[in-house]
C-alpha cells in the first residue's frame, strides 16, 4: 500500500513538472499587446526626439504580410518619450508593452550632441524596460536604420538580435553593451562604452524584395550592380564615447582591436593587410589579457595579452613557413602597432574605451582620494604600452595546408 | 494571559529570526546613506551583526543571572513598573517602526515593478491585512511558516546571485574599504538596526523558545547566520554595482538579474524571486508586530495579546502611509534618526537594564550575605 502510494506520489509530482512546459495559458495576450522590441531615438523637428518603435506584432491573419517574426513601426515626436507614446496610443487599437524591449538605437546626431543623458532621465522602471536593452547608434537616423533592418521582413527580429549578440563572440567586429553598462561607465568614471554602431544601405535589393519582384515574372536583379540578398543594415564598427558623448567612430577592423585591448574580444578573422597586393588572414583568439597599471612616475598601462592564431589565409605561404624565424615577430609586430595606434586613437578623443580606469582605480585607498584624482583629465596623458604574445595554434598546418 | 505564544524549538526560532535580520539588512539599508562614501556595507552589516550578538548576549546572560524568565519581568525589577510601561511603549513603537520599513520598500518596489497602475494604498490593503492575521496567529505559526519559508528564501536568493555569475567584476569593490575606520565604524553602529530588533523580539518571546539556553543559542546561530549570509550578498552586489550605483538603487538585490545581456528564463524569473522576499519582509514584519505587542501587553498587564496587535499593526501602516503621504519625507530628520540611531531605540534600555540587573544581583547578594542567608 505504501508503496502503491508512492508510485502516485511520484507520478503526481511528474506530471506537475510537465504542466510548466505546456504552452502559453492566455494566447489572446499577443493580439491584445503590442510588444516593443525596439526604441529608435532621433532628434524631433517639431518636438525635442522623434521616437521609432519596433513591434513585435501577431495580428490575427496578418502572418503572411509579416512572417513569422515579422514587425511593424511606429513614430511619433514628444519631448519626452512618454509624451511621444501618448500621442502615440490615440492612434492604436491596442497596448503597448515594453517589457519585451531589448535595443535602443539612437541617431549619430542625437548621440554626439551628448542628448542621450537627458533622454535616460526617463524612468526606464516606469516603462518596464530593464538595463539589460543593448545600445545601437544608427549612422544617419535611427528612424531610418530601424525602416532598413525592416526591410527584409522574413527577417525574424529575435533572431537578428541574437545574431548580433553572436557576431560579437564569434566575430569581434563589434562592441555589444547595454544601459547598465553606459550608467556604470557614466557614473563611476572608470571607464568609457564603445557602442556598435550600424549603417544603411538601401541599394541593396533584400530576400524579400527579389522575391516580390519575381512573383511579377521579372528577374529579380534589375542592376547587377547592386548586391543582394540580406537586410538593408549592417553593423559598421564602434562608436567610441566620452561619458554621454559620442566623440568618434571605429571601423570594424579596429573594433576587433579595440575590443583585444579591452579583454572583451573572443575569436574572429583579422584581416592582416601588410601592403595593397597581400593580406594574411588570421583567427585569432583572445587566450589572456593582464592590465598592469604603475603609478610612480606618471601613470603607465602596461597591457600584456597572450593571442592564439591559427593562419586562415597566407598567400605566399611565408608566414608558416618561417614562423619561428619571421613569421612570428611579424605577426606581434603587426598587433602591437595595431593596438597602440587604436589605444591612441582612444586617447585622442578622451574615450577610456580599453577601459584602464577600472585598473587605476585599485590603485587608491579611498573613496574621497579616488574622486579628486579626475581620471579622465589624466587619462589622455598616460603612457600605454602593449606587450603581445603570440602563439600558434598548429605549426604543422601553418606550414603544410598553404 | 492568551499571549499566543505556545512554543517553538530551535529550528524555528532560528528560521524566525535570521529571514528578519536579513530582509531588513539585504534590503532596507538607505542607499544614500550607505554608500555614498564607497562600498564597505559587507564588512560593516557583519561587524553590525556582531555587536548586536554581542548586546543580546549580555542581556540573556543577566536575564539567566538573575533568573527572569523574559525580557519584561527584567524591565520591571530593574526600572520599576512605570519604567517599564514607559521602556515598552518605546519598545513597541520600535518595533512598529522596524516592521514598516522593509514593509515600505516592498510596497514601492512592487509599485515600481508589477502594479504602477494603482497607489501604494492599494498595494498595502492587499499586504497589511496579511501580516496582522500572521501576528494574530501568535509565535508558533510564526516559527512554524518561517521554518518552511527559510530554505526556499535560502534557494531563491542563491538562484538569483548564481543567474548574475557571469557579471560578478572585482573593479566595482575599489576603492576597497575606502571610507575610513571611523566611518566604517559609524556604519556598522547605525546599521544595528538590521539586526537588534530581531534580537529583543528572541528576548522577549524567551518563554516561548523553551528557556534561556534555547533563546541564548538560537539568538548566536541566527545572528553569525544572517552575518554571513548579509556580507556575502552585500559583497556580490558591490561586484555587480559600483558605489556610485548603489546609491541611486533601492533594493538592488531585485535588480541584479536586470543588466545581463545574455538574457535567459532564468534572468526572467526575478519577479517571483521578489515574491518570496516579499512575502519574507510580511513574516518579519508580523514578528516585530507580535514581539511588540506582547511586551505590551505583558506591561500593561492586558491578558489578551490579540487586542493590541491589530493597533499596532495597523500603526505600522500608518507609519507606511505616512512615508507615501509624504509626511516622512517633509520631516526627513525622522528618518534619518531611525536610520542614523534607531539600533539606539533598543541597545539603550536593553543595555541600561542589564547593568541595572547586575548591580540589583549584587546588592541583594551583599545583603543577603549581610543578613547570614
Amino acid at each position: 500500500m505504501q508503496k502503491a502510494s508512492k508510485v502516485i506520489l511520484t507520478l503526481v509530482l511528474c506530471l506537475s513538472l510537465l504542466m510548466p512546459m505546456t504552452a502559453c495559458m492566455n494566447p489572446i495576450s499577443l493580439e491584445k499587446y503590442g510588444y516593443v522590441l525596439t526604441i529608435g531615438v532621433d532628434e524631433g523637428e517639431k518636438k525635442k526626439y522623434e521616437i521609432t518603435l519596433e513591434l513585435q506584432r501577431e495580428l490575427a491573419g496578418a502572418e503572411q504580410n509579416m512572417g513569422p517574426g515579422g514587425v511593424i513601426l511606429l513614430s511619433e515626436q514628444g519631448d519626452t518619450i512618454f509624451e511621444a507614446i501618448n500621442t502615440l496610443y490615440r492612434r492604436l487599437a491596442f497596448d503597448l508593452s515594453f517589457a519585451r524591449t531589448y535595443a535602443f538605437v539612437f541617431g549619430k546626431k542625437i548621440a554626439e550632441s551628448g542628448k542621450m543623458q537627458d533622454f535616460f532621465e526617463m524612468s526606464l522602471e516606469k516603462l518596464r524596460i530593464r538595463q539589460s536593452a543593448i545600445l545601437l547608434i544608427a549612422e544617419g537616423t535611427a528612424k531610418e536604420f530601424l525602416g532598413g533592418r525592416n526591410a527584409n521582413n522574413e527577417a525574424n527580429a529575435t533572431r537578428v538580435h541574437e545574431n548580433l549578440l553572436q557576431s560579437e563572440r564569434t566575430i569581434g567586429e563589434t562592441s555589444i553593451m547595454n544601459i547598465g553598462t553606459l550608467f556604470e561607465s557614466c557614473e563611476g568614471r572608470r571607464f568609457d562604452v564603445a557602442l556598435t554602431y550600424g549603417a544603411v544601405d538601401d541599394k541593396i535589393v533584400t530576400d524579400a524584395k527579389q522575391q516580390d519582384i519575381a512573383s511579377t515574372g521579372e528577374n529579380p536583379i534589375e542592376d547587377p550592380k547592386d548586391k543582394l540578398g540580406g537586410m538593408q543594415t549592417h553593423m559598421d564598427g564602434a562608436a567610441l564615447f566620452d561619458g554621454w558623448k559620442m566623440v568618434s567612430k571605429l571601423s570594424a577592423h579596429d573594433t576587433q582591436i579595440l575590443n583585444i585591448a579591452s579583454g572583451r574580444f573572443n575569436s574572429g578573422s583579422i584581416m592582416m593587410n601588410i601592403d595593397k597586393d597581400l593580406q594574411y588572414v588570421i583567427l585569432t583568439k583572445l587566450a589572456d589579457c593582464r592590465i598592469g597599471i604603475e603609478m610612480d612616475d606618471g601613470i603607465k598601462a602596461d597591457i600584456n595579452l597572450t593571442l592564439s592564431i591559427t593562419i586562415e589565409q597566407d598567400p605566399t605561404g611565408e608566414l608558416g613557413r618561417t614562423w619561428e624565424e619571421k613569421g612570428k615577430k611579424m605577426v606581434t609586430d603587426y598587433f602591437e602597432s595595431e593596438l597602440e595606434r587604436v589605444a591612441k586613437h582612444c586617447q585622442e578623443v578622451n574615450s577610456d574605451a580599453i577601459g584602464i580606469g577600472r585598473y587605476v582605480s585599485k590603485q587608491f585607498n579611498s573613496v574621497e582620494e579616488w574622486e579628486a584624482f579626475c581620471w579622465k583629465d589624466i587619462y589622455p596623458e598616460i603612457e600605454i604600452e602593449f606587450n603581445a604574445e603570440i602563439v600558434l595554434g598548429d605549426i604543422y598546418i601553418a606550414i603544410t595546408r598553404q | 494571559m492568551n499571549l499566543r505564544e505556545g512554543r517553538i524549538g530551535k529550528q524555528e526560532g532560528l528560521c524566525l529570526a535570521a529571514i528578519s535580520m536579513c530582509v531588513v539588512g539585504l534590503f532596507t539599508l538607505d542607499p544614500d546613506f550607505t554608500y555614498s562614501n564607497g562600498n564597505v556595507s559587507y564588512v560593516t552589516l557583519a561587524i553590525a551583526a556582531i555587536l548586536s550578538l554581542l548586546v543580546f548576549l549580555l542581556v540573556s546572560a543577566c536575564m539567566k543571572r538573575s533568573g527572569y524568565e523574559e525580557l519584561s519581568e527584567m524591565l520591571e525589577d530593574t526600572c520599576g513598573k512605570v519604567g517599564r510601561s514607559v521602556i515598552s511603549t518605546i519598545l513597541m513603537l520600535g518595533f512598529a517602526f522596524a516592521a514598516y520599513d522593509p514593509l515600505a520598500r516592498f510596497v514601492q518596489v512592487m509599485h515600481g515593478l508589477f502594479f504602477s497602475g494603482v497607489t501604494y494604498r492599494m498595494i498595502l490593503v492587499f499586504m497589511l491585512p496579511s501580516i496582522i492575521i500572521i501576528a494574530w496567529m501568535g509565535l508558533e505559526t510564526l516559527g512554524r511558516t518561517a521554518k518552511c519559508y527559510f530554505i526556499l528564501l535560502l534557494v531563491v536568493t542563491l538562484a538569483t546571485v548564481l543567474a548574475a555569475a557571469g557579471e560578478y567584476e572585482s573593479y566595482r569593490l575599489y576603492p576597497i574599504l575606502g571610507c575610513g575606520l571611523k566611518q566604517g565604524m559609524q556604519l556598522s553602529l547605525s546599521e544595528t538596526v538590521a539586526f537588534l530588533p530581531a534580537f529583543t523580539a528572541l528576548l522577549i518571546c524567551c518563554k516561548g523558545l523553551n528557556g534561556h539556553k534555547n533563546m541564548r543559542n538560537v539568538g548566536i546561530y541566527a545572528g553569525l547566520i544572517s552575518a554571513a549570509i548579509c556580507a556575502v550578498i552585500q559583497l556580490l552586489l558591490g561586484m555587480v554595482f559600483t558605489y556610485s550605483e548603489l546609491q541611486k538603487l533601492v533594493m538592488p538585490l531585485c535588480r541584479i538579474n536586470h543588466i545581463s545581456i545574455d538574457e535567459g528564463n532564468i534572468m526572467r524569473l526575478d519577479k517571483i524571486a521578489q515574491i518570496f522576499w516579499m512575502n519574507g519582509s510580511m513574516l518579519t514584519g508580523a514578528f516585530y508586530i507580535y514581539a511588540g505587542s506582547a511586551l505590551f501587553s505583558r506591561s500593561f498587564g492586558i491578558r489578551d495579546i490579540r487586542p493590541v496587535v491589530v493597533p499596532v499593526g495597523l500603526l505600522t501602516g500608518i507609519f507606511v502611509l505616512m512615508e507615501f503621504g509624504g509626511v516622512l519625507s517633509k520631516n526627513e530628520w525622522l528618518s534619518h534618526l531611525w536610520i542614523s540611531a534607531g539600533g539606539a531605540v533598543f541597545a539603550v534600555p536593553l543595555i541600561v537594564s542589564s547593568l541595572i540587573s547586575l548591580f540589583k544581583r549584587n546588592e541583594n547578594t551583599e545583603k543577603n550575605y549581610a543578613k547570614g542567608v
